[in-house]
């Protein structure tokens, strides 16, 4: 009897660590609901957050920030022969780039992924009534070349420097979108079975397949029987949308949910308070992201179209400072528009340190001399600026607090005010409705030229349709030129350069204040391995089919 | 109704910022020409009576038209929300009616003993309990202590059990909890109140002359007359409790109308916001003749009139 008790012991010992690799299902928590499936139609992050289990681009950054082939067999480049610089009819240059893809490939109902795929992509991005965000990008491409199922050669209208990055050309499966496209293309973005038949397999080519969704509840995955790649660990996989985080936070610890996707979760500050008490379950990693944090200064107002004040409000703010105390030093600095990560960024770019004697001289020099400890200008006028940002973010209401006390140390007086992002995001920055400045920030994939943000045909107008993000009015011949240049420059070496300069000119003639780059947090449980955080817009489970289940 | 969904339409349109401004501000790729397609396309900058017009005429045809927010027909959106909030309010209204009820009948009928100011100080403290802190405070209790109940959400995803009747239960019970105990506290104070005045009312004092026990007295003459304007409280709060159920749907990931109908009206998707509201108001006025038919199984000189 004893022996039995001892084997029966061993055995469940033996057994525990199975049942720990036996998980077969992984729920991870976002915040957000998509508001569609259809990869072309409307950009939203929560879209690509949950699509990227699902589905494959060609192309993607990977956690490395270097463009890697995911439905495609090679990366094409000039280097290669795959892409080669042609002479359009107009005389103009462009660039013919030929892509096959992937072998073996197929959707999640067996059908091969193929050239007609590539092909419906391009007729529904480029038609003017299908409803998809970025038709410029399939515009561009002139022609397609079919040279066999597989491979296709794109004739492309430009040469840009990022050609060959092909992850927003979406393939959709032509044996089921074709149809319901070609039957009114301007009823398209309605019919679509992305969103009429989300579950029929084959709409989707990645790893999983969706099989369920509760609209604005959850998205349910299961294993995509053709997928050629690797084998995922997880039999299913769940997306559930909590929209408040401290909901989200509860749910993780009651076991909800397993993970938080740091591209839609927790603020920074909310999830490393969260690994401060439950290190003992969860890790929670943060990683240097590309959305850019930083405050617009709006050029039309006369004050900060004088570059001395601009200069003074930037050197008069301790960044270093705010990141140390509010995130505990997890945010990186920003010391121009590039992040450090960016194979972009330049080092030697002259910095923008805190120098308050600096900021003082240069105010006392634009005529705003310290009286009783504020400002005042030659009229007698108090020197005063109105700080708008969006409401309801934590972290961005602390962040305008410091900056107001680090202002006022200056005699600046500085009014923060709030509004709903919808508002803010709606109106009062994309159509200019700020007076003075306003904080918020830009989210980019790598080496992303900033020429909607920079370049002075951008500035949004009444007679563009408030087009473009050139929100501060920003106007400087020598920065357009730069931007025309570096983006027909295919080589990187002779990019790098231009990259450089383009941060200097930023830093001299600062249209915006940088703040830091902000970090996401992304919390998991410490049986879970092999996710990588990628800090850009392809996130994280582009790669899930590497997340495994196993001991801590 | 009519007059709600002008009223709807108009205040939505006067909202600033429309889908594609937002749309812009996000995609540094669109240009000024996908701008005026995406308007174009989806109907926005046209004047909001023209689309009220159209919404009506969809109406007609039986068709709540198609959400933007959910890329779904909008019926197949609202009708379940519209379902689990019914769940919800009526479950939150059932619990505050059988806490409030009994302790308020508790509270007056002996005013001024130690039941009634230990009642008091208990309704006091569940209306002045923060809805919000409340939610997370029972899910730290329940869900994350003690492992009883789930956090989130309105069933056990993918389980065997998901959708079963226990299943459902155990996800009701903390934002019904959270939902109903600010109702509580007000049918404590409103009954307590009621059963206060109708005790000084000539009836019952022929009841205990002709030798009623004072428990028939409480129970068959006073406490029915003192839920008559009990009764029009609980009308009006279950009104609220369709619309106030935002925050609680929120905390909880509940999915239902409140939060949908918050969603629709911040993401401009006029179509949904106005058939969740439109529900909200049809279910307030159900809950309103609800009441009226209460009113006649209370007091038969209502019934008879």
């Amino acid at each position: 009897m004893k022996r039995m008790r001892v084997f029966a012991l061993t055995l469940a010992l033996l057994l525990t660590p199975c049942v720990v690799w036996a998980k077969d299902t992984l729920t991870v928590g976002i915040s957000q609901f998509p508001s569609t499936f259809h990869p072309a139609l409307d950009t939203m992050l929560a879209k690509s957050y949950v699509l990227s289990f699902v589905r494959r681009p060609l192309t993607a950054y990977d956690a490395h920030w270097r463009l890697v082939c995911l439905m495609c067999e090679t990366l094409p480049t000039l280097a290669n022969g795959l892409a080669k610089i042609e002479t359009l009819p107009s005389g103009k240059k462009g660039i013919a780039i030929t892509v096959s893809i992937k072998a073996g490939a197929k959707w999640a109902d067996g059908v091969p992924v193929s050239s007609a795929d590539l092909l419906l992509g391009w007729e529904v991005g480029k038609h003017p009534s299908s409803g998809v965000s970025e038709a410029e990008l399939y515009r561009r491409v002139t022609a397609i070349d079919v040279i066999d199922a597989r491979t296709v050669t794109l004739h492309v209208d430009r040469v840009s420097f990022d050609y060959n990055a092909l992850g927003d050309f979406k393939l959709l499966p032509a044996h089921i979108e074709k149809a319901r496209f070609e039957a009114d293309p301007a009823r398209y973005h309605d019919a679509t079975a992305y969103d009429r038949d989300t579950t029929l397999p084959g709409l989707w080519n990645g790893p999983y397949r969706i099989v369920k969704v509760e609209p604005g509840q959850y998205v349910a995955l299961e294993r995509n029987p053709y997928w050629n790649g690797t084998r995922p660990a997880f039999d299913h996989l769940v997306i559930r949308v909590i929209e408040n985080t401290a909901s989200l936070e509860a749910t993780i610890l009651a076991g909800g949910v397993d993970m938080v996707a740091g591209e839609l979760g927790l603020s920074l500050e909310q999830a490393l308070s969260f690994g401060k008490r439950h290190s003992d379950q969860f890790i929670v990693t943060t990683t240097p992201s590309l959305v850019y944090e930083h405050i617009d200064m709006n050029l039309d107002n006369p004050l900060l179209a004088d570059p001395r004040m601009r200069r003074a409000l930037t050197l008069a703010i301790d960044r270093d400072a705010i990141c140390r105390y509010v995130f505990d030093g997890r945010q990186q600095p920003a010391t121009s528009f590039v992040p450090p990560l960016d194979p972009a960024f330049s080092p030697d770019t002259p910095g923008l340190s805190f120098d308050p004697l600096e900021a003082a001289r240069l105010l006392d020099e634009a005529g705003y001399v310290l009286k009783d400890g504020v400002r005042t200008g030659p009229d007698g006028q108090t020197l005063s600026f109105d700080l708008l940002t969006t409401a309801g973010n934590r972290s961005r209401e602390l962040v305008a607090e410091i900056l107001q006390a680090q202002w006022r140390k200056q005699g600046i007086v500085v009014r923060v005010k709030m509004e709903p992002p919808r508002i803010f995001f709606g109106q009062t920055v994309t159509k200019r409705k700020f007076h003075d400045l306003a904080m918020f920030a830009w989210y980019s994939a790598p080496e992303s030229l900033p020429r909607s943000i920079l370049r002075s045909s951008e500035i949004p107008s009444q007679d563009n349709g408030w087009a473009g993000e050139n929100y501060t009015g920003y106007k400087n011949p020598a920065m357009d030129a730069l931007l025309d240049a570096t983006e027909q420059e295919p080589d990187f070496a002779k990019r790098k350069p231009m990259w450089q300069k383009m941060q200097v000119l930023y830093n001299q003639d600062l249209p915006a204040i940088p703040l830091f780059f902000r970090s996401d947090a992304h919390i998991w449980p410490k049986e879970l391995h092999g996710v990588t955080p990628t800090g850009h817009a392809d996130p994280s489970p582009l790669w899930v089919e590497y997340w495994t289940w196993g001991t801590p | 109704m009519a007059v709600m969904s002008v009223v709807v339409f108009m205040l939505m349109g006067a909202m600033p910022g429309d889908p594609i401004d937002l749309m812009i501000s996000g995609n540094p790729h669109l240009t000024p020409a996908d701008v005026v397609r995406l308007k174009e396309l989806y109907g926005i900058g046209r004047p909001w009576p023209i689309r009220w017009w159209d919404w009506v005429g969809q109406l007609v045809q039986g068709q709540l038209g198609y959400s933007r927010l959910f890329a779904r027909e909008v019926g197949w959106i609202v009708l379940p929300a519209l379902g689990h909030t019914a769940l919800l309010a009526a479950a939150a209204m059932l619990m505050a009616l059988g806490i409030g009820l009994p302790l308020g009948i508790i509270a007056g009928a002996k005013p001024g003993s130690l039941w009634d100011r230990a009642i008091a100080a208990l309704s006091y403290l569940m209306l002045s309990l923060p809805t919000f802190w409340l939610g997370l405070m029972l899910i730290a209790l329940f869900s994350v202590w003690l492992d009883w109940l789930p956090a989130s959400g309105s069933t056990d995803l993918l389980s065997p059990h998901e959708g079963g009747l226990a299943d459902r239960l155990r996800h009701l019970l903390l934002p019904a909890a959270t939902l109903g105990v600010g109702g509580a506290g007000q049918y404590i104070r409103h009954m307590r109140a009621a059963m206060i005045a109708q005790s000084q009312e000539p009836y019952l004092r022929t009841a205990r002359a002709k030798g009623c026990s004072p428990w028939r007295v409480i129970v068959t003459h006073l406490v029915r007359n003192a839920l008559l304007p009990v009764v029009t409280i609980a009308a009006l709060e279950a009104g609220a409790l369709m619309s106030g159920a935002l925050v609680t749907e929120t905390v909880f990931a509940w999915p239902g109308l409140g939060r949908l109908s918050y969603e629709a009206i911040m993401g401009n998707d006029y179509n949904l916001a106005l058939s969740a509201l439109l529900l909200a108001t049809l279910l307030t006025v159900l809950a309103s003749a609800l009441a009226d038919l209460a009113y006649g199984l209370l007091d038969p000189r209502i019934k008879s009139s």
